[in-house]
């Protein structure tokens, strides 16, 4: 880890496995690296480090690891709501190592590689239903 | 401050979308035009992010439409607490063509006579018909992808590619359309759909406001400029002007600028040409006082700034309860609806709006939309969400009001300490009135086509794409600050040719009527070039 302590970073990964549970097509995030991915951004981010920093002090303060799921929940639900601008960050960084994995992006019936160089096939589609909109005629104002 | 002896015929102030046609035009009548931008090329095949898994966290980043996130050197912060749209721009060779989506729609010929037509607002002094010709040539140059016989324009000149795909998804909203018996079409694009000049088909990858790797997407750095350069124009990029100096007789001199080093650099010119966008370029005119224009620049009317206008846009989103294969295809899908884009005294508004559709989000869009909760049920509501949406951008004909304005902040520079613009905007009752009726319009659509739940934002925030009429045009120079070829009314060699000049907005996107405009008033300067440059 560049910024996080392994205390923190275990922290960390218990709390992005909850906002995203694992099921039996795709994976936890703690398993693929999402932990790792944060605290890369964290260190290119002094002012999302010190919150981050803050926030997970105030969570380990809680003693979270120890807690059993549930009130792991109920307390990110209150970090939801009392702690707004830590758990935004929090939930859009995790959703962008997330989403944005190979792994997830196959997972979810992608083919799991970025849109290029190979880009996809797109259907011309149905252009005959526009004969109803040509017998309409002119719409067009003219001055 | 380094003095650059070297006189140009015309010097143009930005290297977008009306930059780069003008200065090919004037280039190709043998004219010497040099280009002051102050961002930098971008190498499509090796700059752009859609080859690397991360692609879609460049939209939070260094690929945000609003300078103000992006915060790259050389962009210029802009303060727009004072507006519930936040002005949207790119600054590069290509400019805003860079992030665009390539709508490319043409104003329609009652936008040029609204005053007539609806007594709002002003005519313009050129009509529709003035500007086809250069509509034609602009499309030549940028490669259109559409299809003739519009019902909503005039017929025009045959498009240069076939138009963009529909899809799986595009069939499912036409069936709407189509059953209302509204209008749709499928818009104008600059995109080319297979290969034409020189450049490849597009290959339906989706996110075109991420740049184009594949030079398909026909913004200016990969059409106009190429050819430009090759018949002798001269651009300097990372150029940063900070005012516009006048002479003793009152004409544009200099431009002074920053280069990339921070050395103030002056050059000289005999026509001075502003095309660095409806915020841009009030930005520098009020930043260039004078003893002879002591409140800026050709701003004797006051109007420098004034009548800002954006589109507003609604947004309504319509969740179907089937994959429609939504990631596939340039995300803008250029369907067009044009059914309430003229005046109806029926309604409680005039003038109009029309809608245009947009594919489904991609993932990590669709995990940060909003519509999908963390916990337990997060993979499940993904899983009905994704491909699966449509979405209505409903934009609206914002009408000028004074009150609406570009002016300079008192505080707020850019890293090289250029006076920053200050953004104060209304959205008007017209506006909002006619933004509601789009928004139940839309929703009708959605339900006709089988939706099963219609969400949407009654006025976007990100989504002032659309800079326009901070240096209206028009006869009267009390009325106006350019006349009908971009000409200052107060400095007769110096040209505006971006969306500041608009005298109204219709409800398209601007950028094929800005880029018409921009050769319309080159054919002027080129057949008057003895008159201005006295040889």
């Amino acid at each position: 880890m560049k910024t996080l302590s392994k205390n923190n970073a275990d922290i960390l990964g218990e709390m992005v496995d909850l906002l995203i549970p694992a099921n039996k097509n795709l994976p936890a995030p703690s398993k693929i690296n999402v932990v790792e991915h944060i605290d890369d951004a964290l260190s290119n981010t002094p002012k999302m480090k010190r919150i981050f920093v803050e926030g997970l002090a105030d969570i380990n303060n809680k003693e979270f690891l120890s807690l059993p799921k549930m009130e792991q929940i109920a307390l990110l639900t209150k970090y939801e709501s009392s702690n707004g601008t830590f758990f935004s960050l929090l939930l859009r960084h995790t959703y962008n190592a997330y989403y944005t994995n190979p792994i997830v992006v196959a997972g979810i019936g992608m083919t799991g590689r970025p849109p290029q160089p190979l880009g996809y096939t797109l259907e011309k589609g149905n252009l005959t239903l526009l004969d109803k909109v040509i017998k309409k005629g002119q719409i067009w104002r003219n001055p | 401050m380094n003095i650059d002896n070297k006189k140009v015929d015309v010097l143009v102030i930005g290297a977008g979308a009306s930059g780069a046609a003008f200065t090919w035009k004037l280039a190709k009548s043998g004219m010497k035009v040099m280009c002051l931008e102050q961002g930098d090329w971008i190498n499509p095949s090796t700059d752009y992010s859609t080859s690397s898994a991360g692609w879609e966290i460049h939209r939070q980043t260094d690929f945000n439409p609003n300078p103000n996130i992006r915060s790259l050197d050389v962009d210029y912060p802009i303060n727009d607490i004072g507006s519930p749209i936040a002005p949207l721009m790119y600054n590069a060779v290509g400019g805003s063509t860079i992030h665009w989506s390539a709508h490319f729609p043409r104003l329609k010929p009652s936008d040029f006579r609204v005053k007539t037509l609806d007594n709002v607002a002003d005519d313009w002094p050129l009509s529709y018909f003035d500007l086809e010709p250069y509509f034609d040539l602009n499309d030549k140059i940028m490669g259109v992808a559409g299809l003739n016989g519009d019902t909503a324009y005039p017929p025009k000149s045959p498009r240069q590619t076939p138009p963009v795909g529909l899809g799986k998804l595009g069939d499912k909203i036409v069936s709407g359309f189509d059953e209302l018996g509204w209008h749709w079409w499928p818009s104008d694009s600059a995109i080319n759909t297979v290969e034409y000049d020189g450049r490849p088909g597009c290959n339906n990858c989706g996110p075109c406001d991420l740049g184009c790797s594949i030079k398909a997407k026909s913004s200016t750095d990969v059409t106009y400029w190429p050819k430009a350069l090759e018949l002798g124009a001269e651009l300097i990029t990372n150029a940063r002007v900070r005012e516009i100096t006048v002479d003793q007789s009152g004409k544009a001199k200099s431009a002074i600028y920053y280069d990339s080093k921070g050395e103030v650099k002056e050059q000289y010119a005999s026509i001075i040409v502003l095309a660095s966008n409806g915020v841009g370029t009030p930005r520098i005119l009020l930043n260039s006082t004078s003893s002879k224009f002591p409140e800026g620049l050709a701003n004797s009317s006051g109007l420098v700034g004034k009548n800002l206008m954006f589109h507003p846009y609604s947004i309504v989103t319509g969740l179907f309860d089937e994959d429609l294969e939504g990631h596939k295809g340039p995300t803008p899908l250029n369907i067009i609806c044009s059914e309430f884009y003229e005046t109806d005294p029926s309604r409680d508004f005039v003038r109009g709006y029309t809608y245009q559709v947009v594919r489904s989000l991609a993932p990590l869009a669709t995990a940060l939309s909003g519509h999908i909760p963390w916990g337990e049920n997060h993979h499940a509501t993904f899983k009905k969400r994704f491909n699966r949406t449509i979405t209505f951008a409903v934009i609206g004909e914002d009408l000028p009001e004074i009150h609406n304005k570009v002016t300079i902040d008192p505080k707020l520079t850019d890293s090289f300490g250029i006076p920053s613009p200050k953004i104060e905007y209304e959205l008007s009752e017209n506006s909002r009135k006619m933004l509601d009726h789009g928004i139940g319009t839309a929703t009708q659509v959605m339900k006709t086509a089988g939706a099963i739940e219609i969400t949407h934002d009654p006025l976007k925030r990100e989504a002032g794409w659309h800079l326009m009429g901070t240096a209206k045009m028009g006869a009267n120079k009390d009325e106006s600050v350019v006349n009908k070829y971009g000409q200052a009314h107060d400095v007769d060699n110096l040209f505006i040719i971006d969306g500041s000049i608009f005298v109204t907005a219709g409800a398209v996107n601007p950028t094929s009527t800005i880029q018409a405009l921009a050769l319309y008033i080159a054919e002027h300067i080129v057949s008057k070039s003895r008159e201005f440059l006295g040889k």
